[in-house]
């Protein structure tokens, strides 16, 4: 693949893959956020411990991924230090913070599993081998945080008064509108970046989800606005005070 | 001072301690040897906790077995256990 200074240099395809891993990475550096905050909450030392790992997992992944994002003309300090809150492409699942331990246990199980469903689609890319080696590594890695989450779900529901079901559910709508509508154009899988379609990630998405979580029939997200480089409905951008937290925040402290 | 309490359910997520003993070894040519071990109410949790706990080595192979599966033979019919629990 050329190295390419310029996004007006990309073709279509090259701009859709270059737009997905860009919200991808973002997904993972506010989930890392999201770790980051919620660290004190550690309900032990081994809890502590693994939420630190999957700390440092998630920013080593989002780096990982804004590295590779070089081959599509993105500078490592254009993602980290020039971007504001509305440049930012998470999903909308992560902008509202967690209400309680039971709803971030929900949160993060949907947030990995969304992730790491579209990552899986990657791994056997024969246009792009160096993303596929790169998805393959961090699927393995966040196999583990997959487990941290069922296994607190699993524990959880052991309190008749607990509400992950219902934090669960609530979770899953804002999830979904990470994949729009079925059956819209896909880019990035028509040119074989993907060897999944969209609509069929959502549906693996779901079937997964099932395994730990009852989904409700029919359960939809209006797409009115979906916009696929943002992967979002609505406005790009997350919330301001997110951003502020979550922002790289001093340079002279940051690796190089 | 006050005595911190442990909401057991709360906090570990079980309301008795459950403990796993964790095994791994670096590579094939390597026995598998006990490492440590972790406390967590169910499998999941505790492949989690081992796997981010004991994260000192690239294990090649890792695992975890719950303590109430072990067959004790030292202790058999000792009156102090060499692990209380």
């Amino acid at each position: 693949m050329a190295i390419i200074n310029s996004i007006e240099d990309l073709s279509e395809p090259d701009r859709a893959l270059r737009d997905e891993l860009y919200c991808i990475a973002d997904a993972k550096l506010v989930l890392a956020g999201w770790y980051m905050m919620v660290l004190q909450n550690g309900r032990s030392i081994a809890d502590f411990t693994s939420i630190c790992a999957m700390m440092q997992g998630q920013y080593g992944h989002a780096r990982a991924l804004y590295q590779h994002l070089g081959r599509f003309g993105v500078t490592l300090d254009e993602v980290e230090w020039t971007r504001g809150a509305k440049d930012i492409r998470s999903p909308k699942l992560l902008d509202r913070p967690p209400q309680s331990w039971s709803d971030f246990i929900a949160t993060i199980f949907m947030a990995e599993q969304a992730v790491s469903t579209q990552l899986s689609a990657y791994r056997t890319s024969l246009a792009d081998r160096t993303l596929a080696r790169l998805a393959d590594k961090i699927l393995k890695e966040s196999r583990f945080h997959l487990s941290y989450s069922v296994g607190w779900i699993k524990a959880l529901r052991k309190d008749p008064a607990s509400t992950v079901d219902e934090d669960a559910r609530r979770r899953l709508v804002d999830t979904l509108d990470w994949w729009g509508e079925p059956d819209q154009p896909d880019a990035v899988f028509s040119s074989g970046y993907r060897d999944t379609s969209d609509s069929d990630l959502r549906d693996r998405f779901l079937s997964a989800v099932c395994a730990t979580f009852d989904v409700p029939d029919g359960i939809a997200v209006p797409a009115k606005s979906w916009q696929p480089s943002i992967r979002r409905n609505g406005r790009p951008g997350i919330p301001e005070n997110l951003f502020e937290k979550i922002r790289f925040k001093n340079r002279e402290l940051a690796m190089p | 001072m006050m005595k911190k309490v442990i909401d057991r359910q709360l906090e570990l997520g079980g309301d008795k301690p459950e403990f796993y003993e964790v095994f791994a070894r670096r590579d094939s040519a390597e026995p598998l040897s006990h490492i440590g071990s972790v406390e967590a109410p169910n499998a999941e949790l505790a492949e989690a906790r081992a796997w981010f706990v004991y994260d000192q080595h690239i294990w090649r192979e890792m695992c975890i077995v719950p303590l109430s599966a072990f067959v004790t033979i030292t202790e058999r019919g000792s009156k102090s256990k060499v692990k209380v629990v």
